[in-house]
């Protein structure tokens, strides 16, 4: 589903993406784990096409990520929900059911409106709401389309504990569904259980790939939780 | 659906909500009604002195002037803009476009075309009021005839309108074609060149004023794209109407059509270039609701380590903060790039009214330092301050902070207030008192500002009316302040001389100050952490 083949990026004279290739397939969930500034953000950024990439090929479902038949084929939810201020939440998802032309688009909405606590937020504008609020929006117009790839980056932070649960079996329903999902996170806990493999950056490579019990048995003979597997590949040499 | 059918929608949805917004909020309504208000006056006031009849030795030399104020300050902007679009694109779009339409599957081109068409027609309303302000003043100096005033508009705006896709084309071909060095040399040489022309004709005409007027007006800068055609059409109002000003304003609408088209052909990979601009813009729109500090000149910005000592503890950590930020951004904690043109300013206005009989260039200087410091103040909020929680946290007393706070910005101003009086004041050979008296009186205005932000803070908690409403508020709420200050003044100055309005303003400031300094826990009390 995506294919991402010796990418790099470099800002002024840092290296923030170097040389990074792995392949995502159908009903993939693959979490994007790494310390700050680690090139996780920057990965995302170039797959969803906001950012130029140095050298290298990004492919989804076989076409060259920044055509307009691969933008058709995912969503992306940036870290940080800038929305239109002066949209409602339910115009958001309108300009986005209009945009990746999305049937029935009402009724999918409202369906997500309600596994998010939205429904009666629905005509609230986007700067009236908080911060938390603006991440579940992002979130519907990322869920709304129904591509075959959904990358998220960081989509737990600002969530409350409900959404954060509804967002685990949105997850799960998804992966079901044979959809594949990359998602980049700090909180390793709320994937421990979700991903079936995980991907390690640190200085814009990536340094560990498996599924979790094989990294696990690799490191630490299939001890300790995913935080201590990710410091252990993290720790400085 | 059609994608522009789509983006049209969004705007129509946001256009809706603003409308709804006033509606649900009549004050923003009366607020409005004001700024029309505002605008029509000015209008009004405009064409009733458009009439009026002036000698004709003043409207020549008048449009003399005009015409080489325009040309100098169109090819400041242009050269500022073509230098700034080596590093950086422009931008036509929100930190919303970038997080939801930009990942969306509609061509990154009809985006671009969308947007900037869209820009370029809300700009040619919104930028037109900056020439409806200034007509007034023009009026008061040439003849305008109204039926080419059509012209003048649309020369001036043309000018406005193109440097933003220039900018943006400048910058994607920069980066497509990996011409950044051939550019900057070419812009490079273009300035050298522009600064040798008008050398030789300072040199030619012996004199600076003379010199820099006969460089600004030569008839070849009229048939110069951009700045020239903008020129040409402009003064038509003034020179009268030539089948070359028409000539001159299809010219500079074709090449804006032009510079929209080429960039459309061109920009299929912008995504990346406008992210650093968007984002810097959004940083502009904070500044200026006073979310964030301005910026200050660029060059003295240090990167390492500062170091300041500091000895008192608790709010005066506020003071230690600011003298770090300055010394990090600045020449010094307390001298600025302002010192040196407040330096600047009065050496060079005292050294062509050196022969003006008394001191009056000095008041002159003084009141329009003052009227920019009350128009700045408007724009450009300083109460960033505010807008962390710093200032609610640290213990001790609201005084303390209050003062805390401020003193190294108004102790800064003092120090430019005092180098302007002193430079200007040496000059024209002007008495001690009147050097301190107008600088406190520059002092006091500037402090007078400062403490206006607390106070609109409470009386305008709403973040809905900051955003949008602020400056009004903020402009008559100083006017408020200023009437006591403006009585006594003159008042003073009837009974004693000139220089008494400025001590008679500066006392009644100082009084203010005081008593809201001395109100300042009431003020606290009310004030809240948004």
């Amino acid at each position: 589903m995506l294919k991402v083949n010796n990418l790099n990026k470099m800002f002024k004279k840092t290296m923030a993406v170097d040389g990074i290739s792995f392949t995502l397939n159908k009903g993939d969930v693959v979490g994007l784990l790494g310390p700050n500034g680690a090139g996780k953000s920057t990965t995302m950024k170039m797959i969803a096409g906001l950012l130029r990439k140095d050298c290298g090929d990004i492919k989804i479902d076989g076409i060259n990520n920044n055509l307009l038949k691969a933008k058709s084929k995912f969503t992306y939810v940036p870290e940080v929900p800038e929305l239109y201020e002066m949209l409602t939440v339910k115009e958001h998802l309108h300009f986005i059911a209009d945009a990746y032309n999305v049937d029935n688009w009402e009724e999918k909405a409202i369906k997500l409106f309600k596994r998010y606590d939205l429904y009666d937020k629905q005509d609230k504008l986007a700067k009236e709401l908080s911060k938390g609020m603006k991440q579940k929006v992002s979130i519907c117009c990322g869920l709304l389309p129904e591509p075959e790839l959904y990358l998220f980056d960081e989509p737990m932070i600002g969530l409350d504990p409900k959404a954060i649960r509804e967002t685990k079996l949105i997850f799960k329903e998804l992966s079901d569904q044979g959809k594949t999902i990359f998602v980049s996170t700090h909180l390793l806990d709320s994937i421990e259980n979700l991903c079936h493999r995980v991907l390690v950056m640190k200085n814009g490579r990536i340094i560990a790939d498996g599924d979790v019990k094989s990294l696990k048995n690799k490191l630490s003979n299939g001890k300790g939780s995913l935080e201590e597997l990710f410091l252990e590949v993290t720790k400085d040499e | 659906m059609n994608s522009y059918k789509s983006l049209f929608r969004k705007d129509i949805w946001t256009l809706k909500n603003y409308i709804l917004e006033i509606k649900n909020d009549k004050k923003r309504l009366i607020i409005y009604l004001l700024y029309i208000f505002w605008i029509g006056s000015i209008l009004i006031d405009g064409f009733s002195k458009l009439n009026r009849n002036k000698s004709e030795m003043i409207t020549s030399i008048g449009s003399e002037y005009i015409a080489a104020l325009i040309t100098f300050i169109g090819i400041v902007i242009l050269m500022y803009n073509l230098y700034k679009g080596l590093n950086e694109s422009s931008t036509f779009f929100s930190m919303g476009d970038v997080n939801v339409l930009f990942q969306s599957p509609i061509s990154s081109k009809k985006i671009l075309l969308y947007h900037m068409v869209k820009q370029s027609l809300i700009n040619f309303f919104v930028y037109g009021i900056v020439i409806l302000a200034l007509l007034p003043t023009i009026g008061n100096i040439v003849n305008i005839e109204i039926r080419y005033i059509g012209f003048m508009y649309l020369g001036y705006i043309s000018f406005l309108l193109l440097i933003e896709p220039l900018k943006f084309l400048m910058f994607t071909l920069i980066t497509k074609y990996k011409i950044q060095n051939f550019l900057s040399k070419m812009i490079y040489s273009l300035l050298g060149l522009i600064i040798v022309y008008i050398i030789y004709h300072l040199v030619k005409a012996e004199d600076l004023l003379k010199g820099i007027i006969k460089a600004m007006n030569a008839y070849y800068i009229n048939y110069i794209p951009i700045i020239g055609w903008a020129k040409s059409a402009f003064m038509t109002a003034i020179y009268g109407y030539s089948s070359w000003s028409l000539i001159a304003l299809i010219l500079q609408f074709t090449l804006l059509a032009l510079l929209v088209f080429i960039s459309y052909n061109t920009a299929n990979d912008y995504y990346e270039d406008v992210l650093s601009a968007t984002n810097k813009r959004e940083l502009r729109k904070k500044r200026k609701k006073g979310l964030k500090k301005r910026k200050n000149f660029f060059l003295f910005t240090k990167k390492g380590k500062v170091n300041v000592k500091s000895k008192r503890k608790g709010p005066w950590a506020f003071m230690w903060r600011a003298k770090v930020y300055y010394k990090r951004t600045d020449i010094h904690p307390y001298f600025s790039i302002l010192t040196i043109f407040s330096l600047i300013v009065g050496l060079t206005v005292g050294y062509f009214t050196r022969n003006t009989e008394g001191i009056i260039p000095m008041y002159i200087a003084n009141g329009v330092i003052a009227y920019i410091m009350f128009l700045m103040s408007s724009v450009y909020v300083s109460n960033h301050e505010l807008t962390k929680p710093y200032i609610y946290l640290i213990p001790g007393t609201y005084i303390e902070k209050i003062i805390a706070m401020n003193l190294v910005d108004i102790i800064r101003m003092t120090v430019n207030a005092f180098m302007l009086n002193i430079a200007l004041g040496l000059t024209i050979k002007a008495s001690l008192v009147t050097i301190i008296s107008l600088g406190l009186f520059l002092t006091s205005f500037y402090i007078l500002t400062v403490f206006a932000n607390f106070l609109v803070r409470i009386i305008f908690p709403n973040t809905i009316d900051h955003k949008t409403l602020f400056p009004l508020f903020f402009m008559l709420q100083i006017l408020l302040m200023l009437i006591p200050g403006a009585i006594i003044g003159g008042i003073v100055a009837t009974l004693t001389n000139a220089l008494g309005f400025f001590i008679g303003v500066t006392v009644t400031n100082f009084i203010i100050v005081a008593i809201l300094i001395l109100l300042s826990s009431n003020i606290f009390e009310r004030l809240e952490w948004k």
